[in-house]
Protein backbone atom coordinates (compact mmCIF):
# COMPACT_ATOMS: atom_id res chain seq x y z
CA UNK A 1 0.00 0.00 0.00
CA UNK A 2 1.28 3.46 -0.86
CA UNK A 3 1.84 5.69 2.17
CA UNK A 4 -0.01 8.61 0.65
CA UNK A 5 -2.13 9.27 -2.43
CA UNK A 6 -3.92 12.42 -3.55
CA UNK A 7 -7.13 12.24 -5.58
CA UNK A 8 -8.27 15.37 -7.40
CA UNK A 9 -7.32 17.40 -4.34
CA UNK A 10 -8.48 21.00 -4.12
CA UNK A 11 -6.62 23.21 -1.66
CA UNK A 12 -6.90 26.78 -0.49
CA UNK A 13 -9.31 28.73 1.63
CA UNK A 14 -13.10 28.84 1.33
CA UNK A 15 -13.78 31.17 -1.57
CA UNK A 16 -10.16 31.16 -2.73
CA UNK A 17 -9.08 27.94 -4.42
CA UNK A 18 -5.30 27.96 -4.77
CA UNK A 19 -4.68 24.50 -6.20
CA UNK A 20 -7.11 22.25 -8.03
CA UNK A 21 -7.06 18.75 -9.49
CA UNK A 22 -3.96 17.61 -7.60
CA UNK A 23 -3.45 13.86 -8.02
CA UNK A 24 -0.31 11.96 -7.17
CA UNK A 25 1.35 9.32 -5.04
CA UNK A 26 4.03 9.55 -2.40
CA UNK A 27 6.29 6.49 -2.34
CA UNK A 28 7.89 4.88 0.68
CA UNK A 29 11.65 4.46 0.98
CA UNK A 30 12.49 7.40 -1.24
CA UNK A 31 13.00 11.14 -1.00
CA UNK A 32 10.41 13.12 -2.98
CA UNK A 33 11.02 16.80 -3.64
CA UNK A 34 8.20 19.32 -4.07
CA UNK A 35 9.44 22.14 -6.31
CA UNK A 36 7.76 25.34 -7.38
CA UNK A 37 8.01 29.12 -7.37
CA UNK A 38 7.36 31.19 -4.25
CA UNK A 39 3.70 31.79 -3.51
CA UNK A 40 2.52 29.08 -5.89
CA UNK A 41 0.95 27.05 -3.10
CA UNK A 42 3.62 24.59 -1.94
CA UNK A 43 3.01 25.28 1.72
CA UNK A 44 -0.75 25.20 1.23
CA UNK A 45 -0.46 21.79 -0.40
CA UNK A 46 1.76 20.50 2.41
CA UNK A 47 -0.57 21.86 5.08
CA UNK A 48 -3.51 20.16 3.38
CA UNK A 49 -1.63 16.87 3.20
CA UNK A 50 -0.79 17.10 6.89
CA UNK A 51 -4.42 17.72 7.78
CA UNK A 52 -3.69 21.14 9.29
CA UNK A 53 -5.79 22.86 6.66
CA UNK A 54 -9.01 21.17 5.49
CA UNK A 55 -9.14 20.31 1.80
CA UNK A 56 -11.78 22.03 -0.30
CA UNK A 57 -12.41 18.97 -2.44
CA UNK A 58 -10.97 15.64 -3.46
CA UNK A 59 -9.25 13.31 -1.07
CA UNK A 60 -6.00 12.61 0.71
CA UNK A 61 -5.60 8.88 1.35
CA UNK A 62 -3.08 8.01 4.05
CA UNK A 63 -2.15 4.32 4.18
CA UNK A 64 -5.45 3.39 2.60
CA UNK A 65 -7.54 5.56 4.89
CA UNK A 66 -9.09 8.95 4.06
CA UNK A 67 -7.28 11.70 5.96
CA UNK A 68 -10.51 13.31 7.09
CA UNK A 69 -11.58 10.12 8.88
CA UNK A 70 -8.40 10.00 10.94
CA UNK A 71 -8.30 11.13 14.54
CA UNK A 72 -5.81 13.73 15.66
CA UNK A 73 -3.76 11.05 17.38
CA UNK A 74 -3.83 8.64 14.44
CA UNK A 75 -2.68 11.45 12.17
CA UNK A 76 0.15 12.35 14.55
CA UNK A 77 1.23 8.70 14.48
CA UNK A 78 1.29 8.70 10.66
CA UNK A 79 2.67 12.07 9.52
CA UNK A 80 5.37 14.10 11.24
CA UNK A 81 6.51 17.53 10.10
CA UNK A 82 9.59 19.72 10.06
CA UNK A 83 9.41 23.40 9.12
CA UNK A 84 11.26 26.61 9.85
CA UNK A 85 8.96 27.93 12.56
CA UNK A 86 10.72 29.79 15.35
CA UNK A 87 10.69 27.65 18.44
CA UNK A 88 11.08 28.61 22.07
CA UNK A 89 12.77 25.34 22.91
CA UNK A 90 16.27 26.71 23.63
CA UNK A 91 15.91 25.82 27.30
CA UNK A 92 15.25 22.15 26.59
CA UNK A 93 18.04 19.66 26.19
CA UNK A 94 18.44 18.03 22.79
CA UNK A 95 17.14 14.81 24.29
CA UNK A 96 14.06 16.48 25.79
CA UNK A 97 13.25 18.12 22.48
CA UNK A 98 13.51 14.87 20.53
CA UNK A 99 11.43 13.12 23.19
CA UNK A 100 8.57 15.52 22.38
CA UNK A 101 8.20 13.42 19.24
CA UNK A 102 6.91 10.59 21.43
CA UNK A 103 3.85 12.69 22.39
CA UNK A 104 1.31 10.78 20.27
CA UNK A 105 2.36 7.57 22.02
CA UNK A 106 2.79 8.62 25.65
CA UNK A 107 0.10 8.97 28.28
CA UNK A 108 -1.54 11.98 29.84
CA UNK A 109 1.60 13.28 31.55
CA UNK A 110 3.98 12.36 28.72
CA UNK A 111 6.08 9.97 30.84
CA UNK A 112 8.56 8.04 28.67
CA UNK A 113 8.91 4.27 28.83
CA UNK A 114 12.20 2.41 28.33
CA UNK A 115 11.11 1.75 24.76
CA UNK A 116 10.49 5.48 24.21
CA UNK A 117 13.98 6.30 25.49
CA UNK A 118 15.44 3.77 23.08
CA UNK A 119 13.56 5.29 20.14
CA UNK A 120 14.77 8.78 21.12
CA UNK A 121 18.37 7.53 21.34
CA UNK A 122 18.13 5.78 17.98
CA UNK A 123 16.67 8.91 16.37
CA UNK A 124 19.54 11.00 17.70
CA UNK A 125 22.06 8.48 16.45
CA UNK A 126 20.41 8.40 13.02
CA UNK A 127 20.96 12.14 12.57
CA UNK A 128 24.42 12.04 14.16
CA UNK A 129 23.52 14.18 17.16
CA UNK A 130 23.73 11.59 19.95
CA UNK A 131 26.90 13.21 21.32
CA UNK A 132 25.00 16.43 22.03
CA UNK A 133 21.96 14.83 23.67
CA UNK A 134 22.53 16.48 27.09
CA UNK A 135 23.27 19.93 25.66
CA UNK A 136 20.76 22.76 25.53
CA UNK A 137 19.11 23.28 22.16
CA UNK A 138 20.16 26.95 22.35
CA UNK A 139 23.83 25.96 22.14
CA UNK A 140 23.37 24.34 18.70
CA UNK A 141 24.03 25.90 15.31
CA UNK A 142 21.10 26.32 12.92
CA UNK A 143 22.10 23.25 10.93
CA UNK A 144 22.39 21.13 14.07
CA UNK A 145 19.07 22.44 15.32
CA UNK A 146 17.39 21.37 12.11
CA UNK A 147 18.97 17.92 12.46
CA UNK A 148 17.51 17.69 15.95
CA UNK A 149 14.09 18.69 14.60
CA UNK A 150 14.46 15.88 12.06
CA UNK A 151 15.37 13.50 14.89
CA UNK A 152 12.21 14.64 16.66
CA UNK A 153 10.21 13.71 13.56
CA UNK A 154 11.99 10.32 13.48
CA UNK A 155 11.12 9.75 17.14
CA UNK A 156 7.49 10.23 16.17
CA UNK A 157 8.02 6.93 14.22
CA UNK A 158 5.67 7.96 11.42
CA UNK A 159 5.81 6.30 8.01
CA UNK A 160 5.58 9.76 6.41
CA UNK A 161 7.72 12.83 7.13
CA UNK A 162 6.77 16.13 5.49
CA UNK A 163 9.34 18.95 5.51
CA UNK A 164 8.40 22.49 4.48
CA UNK A 165 11.57 24.25 3.28
CA UNK A 166 13.68 22.78 6.09
CA UNK A 167 16.87 24.19 4.58
CA UNK A 168 15.65 27.77 4.18
CA UNK A 169 17.83 29.42 6.83
CA UNK A 170 20.86 27.14 6.59
CA UNK A 171 24.30 27.76 5.11
CA UNK A 172 25.34 25.90 1.97
CA UNK A 173 27.12 23.05 3.76
CA UNK A 174 24.24 22.45 6.16
CA UNK A 175 21.75 22.49 3.27
CA UNK A 176 23.58 19.75 1.43
CA UNK A 177 24.10 17.76 4.63
CA UNK A 178 20.43 18.02 5.60
CA UNK A 179 19.14 16.88 2.22
CA UNK A 180 21.68 14.03 2.16
CA UNK A 181 20.55 13.00 5.64
CA UNK A 182 16.90 12.97 4.54
CA UNK A 183 17.71 10.80 1.53
CA UNK A 184 19.64 8.39 3.73
CA UNK A 185 16.82 8.18 6.28
CA UNK A 186 14.23 7.54 3.56
CA UNK A 187 16.21 4.63 2.10
CA UNK A 188 17.47 3.14 5.36
CA UNK A 189 14.25 3.43 7.36
CA UNK A 190 11.83 2.95 4.46
CA UNK A 191 10.06 6.24 5.18
CA UNK A 192 8.18 8.34 2.66
CA UNK A 193 9.96 11.70 2.88
CA UNK A 194 8.45 14.72 1.15
CA UNK A 195 10.49 17.92 1.14
CA UNK A 196 9.64 21.28 -0.34
CA UNK A 197 12.74 23.31 -1.18
CA UNK A 198 14.31 25.94 -3.38
CA UNK A 199 17.67 24.16 -3.36
CA UNK A 200 16.98 22.52 -6.71
CA UNK A 201 20.60 21.85 -7.57
CA UNK A 202 21.15 20.01 -4.28
CA UNK A 203 17.93 18.06 -4.23
CA UNK A 204 17.82 16.71 -7.82
CA UNK A 205 20.64 14.17 -7.44
CA UNK A 206 19.18 12.87 -4.15
CA UNK A 207 15.41 12.89 -4.69
CA UNK A 208 14.28 9.93 -6.75
CA UNK A 209 10.83 11.43 -7.33
CA UNK A 210 9.62 14.95 -8.01
CA UNK A 211 6.37 16.78 -7.40
CA UNK A 212 6.32 19.89 -9.55
CA UNK A 213 3.94 22.81 -9.13
CA UNK A 214 4.29 24.75 -12.39
CA UNK A 215 3.93 28.50 -12.66
CA UNK A 216 0.40 28.06 -14.09
CA UNK A 217 -0.47 25.79 -11.14
CA UNK A 218 -0.34 22.44 -12.88
CA UNK A 219 0.82 19.49 -10.84
CA UNK A 220 3.31 17.10 -12.44
CA UNK A 221 4.76 14.06 -10.69
CA UNK A 222 7.22 11.42 -11.77
CA UNK A 223 10.67 9.98 -11.41
CA UNK A 224 13.40 12.58 -11.31
CA UNK A 225 15.32 11.04 -14.25
CA UNK A 226 12.43 11.17 -16.68
CA UNK A 227 11.21 14.62 -15.62
CA UNK A 228 14.59 16.31 -15.78
CA UNK A 229 15.55 14.86 -19.15
CA UNK A 230 12.86 17.06 -20.66
CA UNK A 231 13.79 20.69 -20.15
CA UNK A 232 10.24 21.81 -21.11
CA UNK A 233 8.80 20.25 -17.97
CA UNK A 234 11.36 21.85 -15.69
CA UNK A 235 11.09 25.19 -17.51
CA UNK A 236 7.37 25.27 -16.70
CA UNK A 237 8.24 25.69 -13.00
CA UNK A 238 9.03 29.36 -13.40
CA UNK A 239 7.32 31.95 -15.55
CA UNK A 240 10.62 33.76 -16.10
CA UNK A 241 11.70 32.93 -19.66
CA UNK A 242 15.26 34.04 -19.02
CA UNK A 243 15.80 31.21 -16.53
CA UNK A 244 15.99 27.82 -18.21
CA UNK A 245 16.80 24.29 -17.15
CA UNK A 246 19.89 22.58 -18.51
CA UNK A 247 19.25 18.79 -18.62
CA UNK A 248 22.98 18.09 -18.92
CA UNK A 249 24.07 20.05 -15.88
CA UNK A 250 20.80 19.24 -14.10
CA UNK A 251 20.55 22.83 -13.03
CA UNK A 252 18.76 26.08 -13.79
CA UNK A 253 20.90 28.81 -15.27
CA UNK B 1 18.72 20.10 39.66
CA UNK B 2 17.80 18.20 42.86
CA UNK B 3 19.95 20.51 44.96
CA UNK B 4 18.42 23.61 43.43
CA UNK B 5 14.94 22.28 44.13
CA UNK B 6 15.95 21.56 47.73
CA UNK B 7 17.23 25.13 48.19
CA UNK B 8 13.93 26.45 46.88
CA UNK B 9 11.92 24.21 49.21
CA UNK B 10 14.04 25.26 52.20
CA UNK B 11 13.76 29.00 51.47
CA UNK B 12 9.98 28.99 51.79
CA UNK B 13 9.71 27.90 55.46
CA UNK B 14 12.45 30.37 56.39
CA UNK B 15 10.68 33.28 54.71
CA UNK B 16 7.41 32.07 56.15
CA UNK B 17 8.81 32.11 59.65
CA UNK B 18 10.25 35.60 59.11
CA UNK B 19 6.83 36.81 57.97
CA UNK B 20 5.34 35.44 61.17
CA UNK B 21 8.11 36.96 63.27
CA UNK B 22 8.32 40.50 61.95
CA UNK B 23 5.60 43.09 62.24
CA UNK B 24 4.38 46.08 64.19
CA UNK B 25 4.40 44.09 67.42
CA UNK B 26 7.53 42.30 68.62
CA UNK B 27 6.80 38.69 69.40
CA UNK B 28 9.63 36.36 70.50
CA UNK B 29 10.60 33.64 68.04
CA UNK B 30 9.88 30.96 70.63
CA UNK B 31 6.28 32.08 70.95
CA UNK B 32 5.87 32.21 67.16
CA UNK B 33 7.16 28.65 67.02
CA UNK B 34 4.74 27.62 69.75
CA UNK B 35 1.76 29.04 67.87
CA UNK B 36 2.91 27.44 64.61
CA UNK B 37 3.08 24.05 66.30
CA UNK B 38 -0.41 24.52 67.69
CA UNK B 39 0.37 25.27 71.36
CA UNK B 40 -1.50 28.01 73.24
CA UNK B 41 0.27 31.23 74.27
CA UNK B 42 0.00 33.00 77.61
CA UNK B 43 -0.15 36.36 75.88
CA UNK B 44 -3.54 36.24 74.26
CA UNK B 45 -2.99 39.38 72.16
CA UNK B 46 0.10 37.88 70.53
CA UNK B 47 -1.82 34.72 69.79
CA UNK B 48 -4.57 36.70 68.09
CA UNK B 49 -2.06 38.74 66.07
CA UNK B 50 -0.27 35.62 64.93
CA UNK B 51 -3.31 33.50 64.14
CA UNK B 52 -5.74 36.10 62.89
CA UNK B 53 -3.37 38.43 61.07
CA UNK B 54 0.13 37.19 60.28
CA UNK B 55 -0.67 33.56 59.50
CA UNK B 56 -3.44 34.25 56.96
CA UNK B 57 -1.32 37.05 55.48
CA UNK B 58 1.65 34.72 54.95
CA UNK B 59 -0.54 31.98 53.48
CA UNK B 60 -2.27 34.51 51.24
CA UNK B 61 1.11 35.80 50.05
CA UNK B 62 2.23 32.28 49.18
CA UNK B 63 -0.95 31.48 47.31
CA UNK B 64 -1.12 34.81 45.48
CA UNK B 65 2.55 34.58 44.50
CA UNK B 66 2.12 31.06 43.17
CA UNK B 67 -1.13 31.88 41.36
CA UNK B 68 0.17 34.98 39.59
CA UNK B 69 3.46 33.30 38.68
CA UNK B 70 1.83 30.22 37.21
CA UNK B 71 -0.62 32.47 35.33
CA UNK B 72 2.39 34.32 33.91
CA UNK B 73 4.11 31.10 32.88
CA UNK B 74 0.97 29.80 31.15
CA UNK B 75 0.62 33.10 29.29
CA UNK B 76 4.29 33.18 28.26
CA UNK B 77 4.03 29.72 26.74
CA UNK B 78 0.59 30.31 25.20
CA UNK B 79 1.65 33.51 23.47
CA UNK B 80 5.19 32.24 22.89
CA UNK B 81 6.36 35.50 24.37
CA UNK B 82 8.82 35.86 27.24
CA UNK B 83 7.46 39.27 28.18
CA UNK B 84 3.85 38.15 28.55
CA UNK B 85 2.30 38.32 31.98
CA UNK B 86 -1.05 39.01 33.60
CA UNK B 87 -0.34 42.67 34.31
CA UNK B 88 1.44 43.61 31.08
CA UNK B 89 -1.20 41.98 28.88
CA UNK B 90 -3.90 43.99 30.64
CA UNK B 91 -5.54 40.97 32.23
CA UNK B 92 -5.05 42.35 35.73
CA UNK B 93 -6.55 45.66 34.58
CA UNK B 94 -9.50 43.78 33.16
CA UNK B 95 -9.96 42.08 36.50
CA UNK B 96 -9.61 45.49 38.20
CA UNK B 97 -12.32 46.93 36.00
CA UNK B 98 -14.59 44.06 36.97
CA UNK B 99 -13.85 44.69 40.62
CA UNK B 100 -14.36 48.44 40.14
CA UNK B 101 -17.79 47.85 38.67
CA UNK B 102 -18.74 45.75 41.68
CA UNK B 103 -17.10 47.98 44.32
CA UNK B 104 -17.99 51.37 42.91
CA UNK B 105 -21.36 50.78 41.31
CA UNK B 106 -22.85 47.96 43.33
CA UNK B 107 -20.82 48.56 46.50
CA UNK B 108 -23.75 50.00 48.37
CA UNK B 109 -26.33 47.50 47.26
CA UNK B 110 -24.66 44.14 47.93
CA UNK B 111 -23.97 44.22 51.69
CA UNK B 112 -20.31 45.16 51.96
CA UNK B 113 -18.82 42.34 53.98
CA UNK B 114 -20.98 39.34 53.32
CA UNK B 115 -20.11 36.30 51.28
CA UNK B 116 -22.29 37.58 48.42
CA UNK B 117 -20.15 40.68 48.13
CA UNK B 118 -16.96 38.68 47.74
CA UNK B 119 -18.60 36.31 45.32
CA UNK B 120 -19.59 39.37 43.30
CA UNK B 121 -16.05 40.79 43.47
CA UNK B 122 -14.55 37.48 42.32
CA UNK B 123 -17.18 37.17 39.61
CA UNK B 124 -16.50 40.71 38.45
CA UNK B 125 -12.75 40.12 38.35
CA UNK B 126 -13.25 36.87 36.46
CA UNK B 127 -15.54 38.49 33.89
CA UNK B 128 -13.10 41.36 33.37
CA UNK B 129 -10.06 39.09 33.06
CA UNK B 130 -11.75 36.70 30.65
CA UNK B 131 -13.01 39.57 28.48
CA UNK B 132 -9.46 40.86 28.07
CA UNK B 133 -8.20 37.32 27.36
CA UNK B 134 -10.78 36.83 24.62
CA UNK B 135 -9.80 40.18 23.08
CA UNK B 136 -6.12 39.17 23.20
CA UNK B 137 -6.90 35.78 21.70
CA UNK B 138 -8.74 37.39 18.79
CA UNK B 139 -5.87 39.81 18.23
CA UNK B 140 -3.25 37.06 18.48
CA UNK B 141 -4.98 35.47 15.49
CA UNK B 142 -4.75 38.73 13.51
CA UNK B 143 -1.42 40.23 14.62
CA UNK B 144 1.24 37.56 14.42
CA UNK B 145 3.96 39.75 15.90
CA UNK B 146 4.22 39.10 19.61
CA UNK B 147 5.59 42.58 20.28
CA UNK B 148 2.48 44.07 18.68
CA UNK B 149 0.31 41.82 20.80
CA UNK B 150 2.00 43.16 23.94
CA UNK B 151 1.24 46.68 22.74
CA UNK B 152 -2.41 45.71 22.21
CA UNK B 153 -2.40 44.40 25.79
CA UNK B 154 -0.92 47.62 27.12
CA UNK B 155 -3.44 49.71 25.15
CA UNK B 156 -6.33 47.61 26.45
CA UNK B 157 -4.89 48.21 29.92
CA UNK B 158 -5.08 51.98 29.37
CA UNK B 159 -8.63 51.64 28.15
CA UNK B 160 -9.70 49.83 31.29
CA UNK B 161 -7.88 52.44 33.39
CA UNK B 162 -9.88 55.18 31.74
CA UNK B 163 -13.08 53.25 32.35
CA UNK B 164 -12.06 52.85 36.00
CA UNK B 165 -11.40 56.62 36.24
CA UNK B 166 -14.88 57.26 34.94
CA UNK B 167 -16.37 54.85 37.45
CA UNK B 168 -14.39 56.56 40.22
CA UNK B 169 -15.72 59.92 39.09
CA UNK B 170 -19.30 58.80 39.54
CA UNK B 171 -18.81 56.69 42.66
CA UNK B 172 -19.38 57.58 46.29
CA UNK B 173 -16.51 58.74 48.43
CA UNK B 174 -16.41 55.57 50.54
CA UNK B 175 -16.47 53.45 47.40
CA UNK B 176 -13.54 55.34 45.93
CA UNK B 177 -11.62 55.09 49.20
CA UNK B 178 -11.99 51.34 49.50
CA UNK B 179 -11.20 50.90 45.81
CA UNK B 180 -8.02 52.98 46.06
CA UNK B 181 -6.86 50.99 49.09
CA UNK B 182 -7.61 47.74 47.28
CA UNK B 183 -5.80 49.03 44.19
CA UNK B 184 -2.53 49.45 46.06
CA UNK B 185 -2.34 45.71 46.48
CA UNK B 186 -2.03 43.98 49.81
CA UNK B 187 -1.84 40.54 51.30
CA UNK B 188 -2.73 41.85 54.73
CA UNK B 189 -6.41 42.53 54.18
CA UNK B 190 -7.21 38.85 54.12
CA UNK B 191 -9.31 37.08 56.73
CA UNK B 192 -9.63 33.34 57.27
CA UNK B 193 -13.03 33.14 55.60
CA UNK B 194 -11.83 35.03 52.50
CA UNK B 195 -8.65 32.99 52.44
CA UNK B 196 -10.83 29.87 52.36
CA UNK B 197 -12.57 31.01 49.19
CA UNK B 198 -9.29 32.21 47.68
CA UNK B 199 -7.58 28.90 48.47
CA UNK B 200 -10.43 26.80 47.15
CA UNK B 201 -10.37 28.47 43.73
CA UNK B 202 -6.63 29.19 43.61
CA UNK B 203 -5.39 25.75 44.65
CA UNK B 204 -7.75 23.92 42.30
CA UNK B 205 -6.65 26.11 39.37
CA UNK B 206 -3.00 25.45 40.27
CA UNK B 207 -3.61 21.70 40.40
CA UNK B 208 -5.50 21.79 37.11
CA UNK B 209 -2.57 23.58 35.46
CA UNK B 210 -0.42 20.54 36.28
CA UNK B 211 -2.61 18.55 33.89
CA UNK B 212 -1.42 20.76 31.03
CA UNK B 213 2.31 20.02 31.34
CA UNK B 214 2.44 17.79 28.26
CA UNK B 215 0.70 20.19 25.83
CA UNK B 216 2.65 23.12 27.33
CA UNK B 217 5.92 21.43 26.42
CA UNK B 218 4.65 20.73 22.91
CA UNK B 219 3.67 24.40 22.58
CA UNK B 220 7.32 25.40 23.11
CA UNK B 221 7.81 24.36 19.49
CA UNK B 222 4.97 26.61 18.34
CA UNK B 223 1.39 25.75 17.52
CA UNK B 224 2.07 24.04 14.18
CA UNK B 225 4.53 21.55 15.60
CA UNK B 226 2.30 20.99 18.62
CA UNK B 227 -0.64 20.26 16.35
CA UNK B 228 1.42 17.80 14.29
CA UNK B 229 2.18 15.90 17.50
CA UNK B 230 -1.51 15.37 18.16
CA UNK B 231 -2.23 18.32 20.47
CA UNK B 232 -5.69 19.87 20.12
CA UNK B 233 -4.54 23.48 19.85
CA UNK B 234 -7.87 25.18 20.25
CA UNK B 235 -8.86 23.18 23.32
CA UNK B 236 -5.42 23.53 24.90
CA UNK B 237 -5.34 27.27 24.29
CA UNK B 238 -8.81 27.72 25.75
CA UNK B 239 -7.88 25.69 28.82
CA UNK B 240 -4.68 27.72 29.28
CA UNK B 241 -6.58 30.99 28.88
CA UNK B 242 -9.30 30.02 31.34
CA UNK B 243 -6.79 28.84 33.93
CA UNK B 244 -4.52 31.87 33.68
CA UNK B 245 -7.59 34.13 33.71
CA UNK B 246 -8.96 32.37 36.78
CA UNK B 247 -5.65 32.53 38.65
CA UNK B 248 -5.22 36.23 37.86
CA UNK B 249 -8.83 37.10 38.58
CA UNK B 250 -9.09 35.38 41.95
CA UNK B 251 -5.77 36.86 43.13
CA UNK B 252 -6.73 40.31 41.92
CA UNK B 253 -10.11 40.09 43.62
CA UNK B 254 -8.58 39.32 47.03
CA UNK B 255 -5.22 41.12 46.94
CA UNK B 256 -5.65 43.89 44.41
CA UNK B 257 -3.96 44.24 41.03
CA UNK B 258 -0.38 43.14 41.72
CA UNK B 259 2.10 44.01 39.01
CA UNK B 260 5.25 42.25 37.78
CA UNK B 261 5.16 39.04 39.83
CA UNK B 262 3.49 37.06 37.06
CA UNK B 263 5.93 38.30 34.45
CA UNK B 264 9.11 38.01 36.45
CA UNK B 265 8.81 34.87 38.56
CA UNK B 266 8.71 32.38 35.64
CA UNK B 267 12.02 33.86 34.48
CA UNK B 268 13.56 33.58 37.93
CA UNK B 269 12.41 29.94 38.00
CA UNK B 270 13.82 29.27 34.51
CA UNK B 271 17.15 30.85 35.36
CA UNK B 272 17.34 29.07 38.70
CA UNK B 273 16.31 25.63 37.46
CA UNK B 274 17.97 26.09 34.04
CA UNK B 275 15.19 24.51 32.03
CA UNK B 276 12.06 25.31 30.04
CA UNK B 277 10.65 21.83 30.58
CA UNK B 278 7.27 22.48 32.19
CA UNK B 279 7.40 19.22 34.14
CA UNK B 280 10.06 20.95 36.27
CA UNK B 281 9.29 24.57 35.50
CA UNK B 282 5.58 24.65 36.39
CA UNK B 283 5.94 23.32 39.97
CA UNK B 284 9.09 25.35 40.60
CA UNK B 285 7.44 28.50 39.26
CA UNK B 286 4.66 27.98 41.80
CA UNK B 287 7.22 27.49 44.58
CA UNK B 288 9.32 30.48 43.49
CA UNK B 289 6.12 32.53 43.32
CA UNK B 290 5.31 31.57 46.91
CA UNK B 291 8.81 32.54 48.01
CA UNK B 292 8.67 35.88 46.21
CA UNK B 293 5.19 36.50 47.63
CA UNK B 294 6.56 35.99 51.13
CA UNK B 295 9.57 38.17 50.37
CA UNK B 296 7.28 40.99 49.20
CA UNK B 297 5.25 40.68 52.40
CA UNK B 298 8.40 40.85 54.44
CA UNK B 299 9.55 43.97 52.59
CA UNK B 300 6.15 45.56 53.07
CA UNK B 301 6.26 45.22 56.87
CA UNK B 302 9.99 45.68 57.52
CA UNK B 303 10.69 49.41 57.01
CA UNK B 304 7.87 50.82 59.12
CA UNK B 305 6.75 49.69 62.54
CA UNK B 306 3.22 50.90 62.13
CA UNK B 307 2.19 50.94 58.48
CA UNK B 308 2.22 48.26 55.80
CA UNK B 309 3.72 49.51 52.53
CA UNK B 310 1.48 48.86 49.48
CA UNK B 311 2.62 45.81 47.51
CA UNK B 312 2.58 47.72 44.26
CA UNK B 313 5.32 49.93 45.65
CA UNK B 314 7.51 46.85 46.15
CA UNK B 315 6.88 44.50 43.22
CA UNK B 316 8.29 46.90 40.58
CA UNK B 317 11.47 47.30 42.64
CA UNK B 318 11.95 43.52 42.54
CA UNK B 319 10.53 43.04 39.06
CA UNK B 320 11.98 45.74 36.87
CA UNK B 321 15.69 44.93 37.47
CA UNK B 322 14.95 41.31 36.54
CA UNK B 323 13.13 42.33 33.35
CA UNK B 324 15.94 44.67 32.34
CA UNK B 325 18.47 41.91 33.01
CA UNK B 326 16.42 39.55 30.84
CA UNK B 327 16.29 42.04 27.98
CA UNK B 328 20.01 42.87 28.20
CA UNK B 329 21.17 39.27 28.63
CA UNK B 330 18.73 37.95 26.04
CA UNK B 331 21.48 36.40 23.94
CA UNK B 332 23.07 34.65 26.87
CA UNK B 333 19.88 33.23 28.35
CA UNK B 334 19.56 29.86 26.68
CA UNK B 335 15.84 29.49 27.00
CA UNK B 336 15.06 32.30 24.58
CA UNK B 337 15.89 30.68 21.28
Amino acid sequence: MEPLTLHELQCGYPGAVILDGISGTLHGGVLTALLGANGIGKSTLLRTICGVQPSLGGEVIVEGKPLKDMSRKELAQTISIVNTDQTGAGGLTVEELVALGRHPFTGFFGRLSGEDHKIVRNALEAVGMAHRSKDYVATLSDGMRQKVMIARALAQTTPIIVLDEPTAFLDAASRIETIRLLQKLATEQGKAVLISTHDIGQVLPLASHLWLLTHDRHFITGETGSLTSDSCVMDSLFSNRNVRFDPLRQEFF
Amino acid sequence: MRRRLLILILIIPILFFCCMLWGSVDIPAGDVMRVLTGQPLENHVWEVILIESRLPMALCAMLAGAALSVAGLLLQTTFNNPLAGPSILGISSGASLGVAVVMLLLGGSVGVHGFGYYAAVVGGAMTGAMTILVILLVFSGIVRSTAMLLIVGILVGYLTSSAISLLNFFATQEGVHSFVIWGMGSFSGITWSRLGVFAMIGVSALLLSLLLIKPLNALLLGSRYAESMGIDIRRTRNALMILSGLLTAVTTAFCGPIGFLGLVVPHIARMFMRTSNHAVLLPTTALTGSAVGLLCTLLSVLPSRTEVIPLNAITPVIGIPVIIYIIVARKRLHYFN
